[in-house]
C-alpha cells in the first residue's frame, strides 16, 4: 500500500521544462517568469496534472486562466491564488504580458509555517480546496519584494538559514491569506452553508477516493445522506450532478497517470480499480467520447 | 503610547528628534535617517536595560557610547548589539543611525526557531561590536525598511506575527554573514574590571541559589562594600541591584515560556515561600508574577 502511494506522488515540478527559479530540496520551490518567458507553458504537455503540494500563485501583471478541480478559474492582475494539496490543475491560457511568481510548499514546510503562526494545519484550516483573493497594490509590492529577496537569499547564500529566511516571509503571506479568507467568509455569510459544507466535503472525498470508488452511493454513504440529495446538492452549486463530477474526476486522474507517469492502459485500469482494461476503455469512451489510447 | 519599557528612548521621542515606532512595547524601531532630523543628539542619562536586545547601526558620523563602564566609539558602518542587563549611556551622538529594540523574550523565541540557541543563545552582560562592509549594511537596512513599513501599516490583523517574521528574516541575514567578521578589539580589561567580570560569571552560575551580595563577595575574597563599589563603577547600580535584575530576567523568561507555574518557578529559584517570591518579584519588576504572566506569555501574545 505504501509503495503505491509513493509511486503516485511523482512530482510534476520535477518534470522537464519545469525547472524552478530556485529551490530547497523537498521543502520549497520558487517559480517566476521575471527572467524568462513563461515556465507555465510546459505544463500543457502534461495536462491535467495533480499537484501534490500547496501552491501560492501571485500575479503582478496580466492574467491567466487555469482549470482547477474541473472548474475554470480566472486569476487577474493583483490577485493571489492558493491551492491546497492534491488539486488537479490544467493550464488553459495566459495573457502575453503575464508577470507572476509562485511558491510551491511541501507538506513538511507547511506544517512548520503553521507552527510558526501558532495555528494547527489540517484540511479544514483553509476552507476551500482553492481560493482567489485580491491583493492591494501596497501589499503586492511588499510580497514581490519579499519574493525577490528570498530568491536572492537562496541563490547567493549557503544552506544554513535558507529555509528559515523563506519561511519568515511565507508566514507573512499566510497571515494575509488567512485574514482575507476570514473577511470573505464574514462578508458572504452564506445561509446555505450546511449544503456548501457537504459539497466541499464531497469534493474532498473525491480527491481521496476517486481511484477506488465510482458510485454515487459510496460518496452519499460517506456523507450520511441519500444519493439523490447528494446529486441535488451538487447541481445546486455547480450545475453538474454527482455522477458527472465523479466521472470527470476519474478521467482526470487517468489522464494524470497517462501523461505524467506514462502508464499503459492496463496499468491505469489496475490503479483505478477497474475489473478489466476493456471496461476502463468503455468507461473512458462513454465519458469523453474518445478511447484512452488517443 | 509609550509604555514602561520604552524608557530607553523616551527623551528622544519627547523632543521629536527621531522617527520612532513601538508595537505594544515589544518591537521598537527608531532612526534619524530622514533629512528633517538632525544628527546631533544631546547626551542621554544611563539606563539599565533588562527588557530589550538593542541593535544600532550607524550609517554616517560617530556615536560615543558608554556600556557598563566601557567606553565605545561607534563609527560609520558599525554594528552594535547590546544584550540585556547592561547599562547604556549615550555620551555624544553625531550620526545618522537606525536602531531596533526587541523584547528579549521574542529574540529568544526567534533564536529557538532558527536553531541558534545552542550556538549563541542569549547571554546577559555583554555587547558585540562589528564593522561591516557597506554591502552588508545595506542588506540590514533593507530588512529594517521592511519592518518600518510594517510598523506604519495601521489596523492590520496579526501584526505581531508579521513583525516577528520580519525580525526572524533579519536574524537570518545577519547570522548568514556575521560569522565571517571578527569582533572589533577591545582594550585589555584592567584588574578591577576583571574582578567585576569574575563576579558576573559567578552570578551566571549561581543565580538560582544565591541572591546575597555577601555570598559573591566571599567567593571573590573581597568585602561586599568593595564589590558594590566595583558594580557602581562599571554598571552604575549597586551589586544587589545587578543580582536582582539578573534573577528577575531569568524568572521573567521562565514565566513567559509558561512551561512551569509560578509555584514551581519559585521553588526552582529556591525561594523560601511563594509569597516571598511574589514580593521579591514585584519589588523589582513593579508588578506581581500573576499579572506579569497575564501580559507576557508566549501563547497570549501570538493569539491576540
Amino acid at each position: 500500500m505504501k509503495k503505491e502511494t509513493e509511486k503516485n506522488t511523482v512530482d510534476v515540478f520535477s518534470a522537464k521544462g519545469m525547472e524552478p527559479s530556485c529551490k530547497i530540496d523537498n521543502k520549497l520551490l520558487l517559480f517566476d517568469n521575471l527572467s524568462r518567458k513563461n515556465p507555465l507553458i510546459p505544463l500543457t504537455e502534461y495536462q491535467p496534472v495533480k499537484v501534490y503540494q500547496m501552491t501560492i500563485f501571485l500575479i503582478e501583471k496580466g492574467s491567466c486562466i487555469l482549470n482547477i478541480n474541473q472548474k475554470d478559474v480566472e486569476i487577474k492582475e493583483g490577485q493571489v491564488l492558493v491551492t491546497r494539496e492534491e488539486c488537479v490543475v490544467s493550464y488553459i491560457s495566459a495573457s502575453e504580458d503575464i508577470k507572476f511568481f509562485m511558491y510551491v510548499i511541501y507538506p513538511e514546510t507547511l506544517l512548520e509555517i503553521f507552527k510558526d503562526i501558532h495555528m494547527n494545519y489540517n484540511k479544514s484550516t483553509l476552507t476551500y480546496t482553492y481560493s482567489v483573493y485580491d491583493v492591494d497594490e501596497a501589499n503586492m509590492l511588499q510580497f514581490s519584494q519579499m519574493y525577490k529577496d528570498t530568491k536572492s537569499f537562496l541563490l547567493h547564500n549557503d544552506k544554513k538559514y535558507q529555509i528559515n529566511y523563506a519561511r519568515s516571509f511565507l508566514n507573512v503571506l499566510f497571515i494575509y491569506v488567512i485574514n482575507q479568507m476570514k473577511e470573505n467568509q464574514f462578508q458572504q455569510k452564506k445561509p446555505a452553508s450546511k449544503q456548501y459544507d457537504m459539497f466541499s466535503k464531497f469534493i474532498d472525498y473525491l480527491n481521496r477516493y476517486a481511484d477506488k470508488e465510482r458510485t454515487v452511493q459510496f460518496y452519499a454513504d460517506m456523507l450520511g445522506i441519500t444519493p439523490k440529495y447528494l446529486s441535488y446538492v451538487c447541481s445546486e452549486f455547480s450545475e453538474k450532478n454527482a455522477s458527472t463530477w465523479i466521472d470527470e474526476y476519474v478521467v482526470a486522474k487517468a489522464r494524470v497517470l497517462q501523461n505524467v507517469h506514462h502508464y499503459s492502459v492496463k496499468k491505469i485500469s489496475q490503479e483505478l480499480n477497474f475489473p478489466t482494461p476493456t471496461s476502463f476503455t468503455r468507461y473512458f469512451k462513454r465519458v469523453t467520447g474518445n478511447t484512452p489510447t488517443r | 503610547m509609550i509604555s514602561k519599557g520604552d524608557i530607553m528612548t523616551y527623551d528622544l521621542v519627547k523632543d521629536d528628534k527621531v522617527f520612532f515606532s513601538s508595537y505594544k512595547g515589544r518591537y521598537i524601531i527608531m532612526d534619524n535617517l530622514d533629512e528633517k532630523y538632525k544628527p546631533v543628539i544631546k547626551e542621554r542619562p544611563e539606563v539599565f536595560n533588562t527588557e530589550y536586545v538593542y541593535v544600532t547601526v550607524v550609517t554616517k558620523g560617530t556615536l560615543h557610547l558608554k556600556i557598563s563602564g566601557t567606553e565605545l566609539n561607534v563609527k560609520e558602518n558599525d554594528f552594535v548589539v547590546i544584550m540585556p542587563c547592561m547599562k547604556v549611556e549615550v555620551k555624544e551622538s553625531r550620526c545618522k543611525f537606525f536602531s531596533m529594540l526587541t523584547m528579549t523574550h521574542i529574540v529568544n523565541d526567534i533564536y529557538e526557531k532558527i536553531g541558534l540557541t545552542d550556538k549563541v543563545g542569549l547571554t546577559c552582560f555583554c555587547y558585540h561590536h562589528y564593522t561591516l562592509t557597506p554591502k552588508h549594511v545595506s542588506i540590514i537596512y533593507n530588512e529594517y525598511k521592511r519592518m518600518k513599513a510594517e510598523h506604519l501599516q495601521n489596523n492590520k490583523k496579526r501584526k505581531e506575527v508579521c513583525l516577528r517574521a520580519m525580525m526572524a528574516a533579519y536574524e537570518c541575514q545577519l547570522f548568514n554573514f556575521i560569522d565571517s567578521y571578527e569582533e572589533n578589539k577591545r582594550k585589555r580589561p584592567q584588574r578591577q574590571r576583571e574582578l567585576y567580570n569574575r563576579f558576573l560569571r559567578m552570578l551566571c552560575l549561581y543565580y538560582r541559589r544565591e541572591r546575597s551580595v555577601q555570598y559573591y563577595a566571599d567567593r571573590l575574597e573581597i568585602t561586599p562594600k568593595y564589590l558594590s563599589n566595583l558594580s557602581m563603577k562599571f554598571a552604575g547600580v549597586s551589586a544587589s541591584n545587578v543580582i536582582d535584575q539578573y534573577v528577575a530576567y531569568h524568572v521573567k523568561r521562565m514565566l513567559y515560556t509558561h512551561d512551569y507555574n509560578i509555584k514551581k518557578v519559585s521553588e526552582m529559584f529556591h525561594f523560601p515561600s511563594q509569597s516571598f517570591f511574589g514580593r521579591y518579584f514585584s519589588r523589582i519588576v513593579g508588578m506581581s508574577p500573576t499579572s506579569y504572566v497575564k501580559i507576557n506569555n508566549r501563547k497570549a501574545i501570538i493569539d491576540e
